[in-house]
């Protein structure tokens, strides 16, 4: 009697370790991964934005990439300018394209005057010995306005 | 990682895309669920997905008192029966014996590398929909019975009914 009861104790016993094994089975199933288009597509039906983090990663990585081109890039161009212009030279630059600009004026000025001596004077003789003068006088002018380099020094002689 | 309750708050505030969280966190687990009661990927993806957009429009309902998990479990276990129904594919406890030959789930075949957690994942997908349902929410998700009788709409009293049943259909087919 006592043996069968050790027995069906036994059986229990081992039914209870059986289900204990089991349920812990059950519990350490693995989940499956979802499919990564599942969050894309339901972050777009809910009109979430949504940047996932590899694409955080690589932007970042790009960004940094294109900055530290654009740098190397703006430091050469900055090496080769002040390499090729000195100071000197670009107060140079300057006052050569004002006296240019200020011969294609003076010379726009001397032909309007033309025109109203040319309406002053009734006799086209005298209109046409004023015009030689007047051209004669314009090219020492312009000769006299030319400008002369000495040596690094420029003169202009106006 | 933040807690339900906080990112539930924000979302309420308008924070939106605070909802990213909740997919992160449960993403894996709603899927495998579903895939596990519907043993179809396509199929398994797009109640995921319906079951978190319900949950997203339907936040202001959800009770914080209560457990976010099971709410979101409810949303799905709700929508899965539903379409298990349509499809026709519920299917009574009687039906067991006949032992109907599914087509097994092959992503899941994939991960799982020891033999005898692939025979239970097989024999799971063997038992009748509400044995299966009963067995992963107390055992995989940790439910409780009142839960899980809240969830599937059953009295407590069948719900424990279901999971004897399964229990003992399991242990039977595992020792096969």
């Amino acid at each position: 009697m006592r043996r069968k009861a050790s027995k069906k104790q036994n059986g229990f016993m081992k039914n209870d370790n059986e289900d204990f094994e089991f349920m812990t089975m059950l519990s350490e199933l693995r989940d499956v991964q979802a499919p990564h288009r599942l969050k894309k597509e339901l972050y777009r039906k809910l009109g979430i934005f949504y940047f996932p983090i590899y694409w955080k990663v690589l932007s970042l990585m790009f960004l940094s990439v294109l900055s530290g081109i654009i740098y190397l890039f703006a430091q050469r161009f900055v090496r080769l300018l002040s390499s090729k212009f000195s100071l000197n030279g670009l107060l140079n630059q300057l006052s050569l394209v004002y006296t240019k600009t200020a011969q294609a004026v003076s010379i726009i000025k001397v032909g309007k005057h033309l025109e109203d001596v040319f309406f002053a004077f009734a006799s086209p003789w005298m209109v046409f010995g004023f015009a030689f003068v007047s051209s004669i006088l314009i090219l020492i002018f312009v000769k006299l306005a030319k400008q002369t380099t000495r040596g690094n020094a420029v003169l202009i002689r106006f | 990682m933040k807690e339900d309750i906080n990112v539930i708050k924000e979302i309420r505030n308008g924070k939106k895309n605070e909802f990213v969280w909740i997919v992160k966190k449960y993403e894996d687990r709603l899927y495998s669920f579903v895939l596990r009661m519907v043993q179809n990927e396509e199929d398994a993806l797009d109640l995921t997905q319906e079951s978190f957009i319900k949950a997203f429009k339907g936040l202001d309902k959800y009770d914080e008192r209560y457990s976010f998990k099971n709410w979101i479990f409810t949303i799905a276990s709700h929508h899965t029966i539903d379409f298990l129904r349509k499809k026709g594919k519920i299917k009574e406890t009687e039906l067991l014996e006949k032992d109907v030959g599914k087509p097994y789930i092959p992503r899941i075949d994939r991960i799982i590398a020891d033999e005898r957690a692939r025979k239970l994942e097989h024999e799971i997908a063997q038992l009748p929909d509400n044995y299966r349902m009963v067995i992963l929410l107390k055992y995989k998700e940790e439910m409780r019975i009142e839960d899980i009788s809240k969830i599937m709409d059953a009295p407590v009293g069948t719900v424990k009914i279901w999971l004897h049943r399964a229990r003992t259909q399991l242990k039977k087919r595992m020792a096969k």
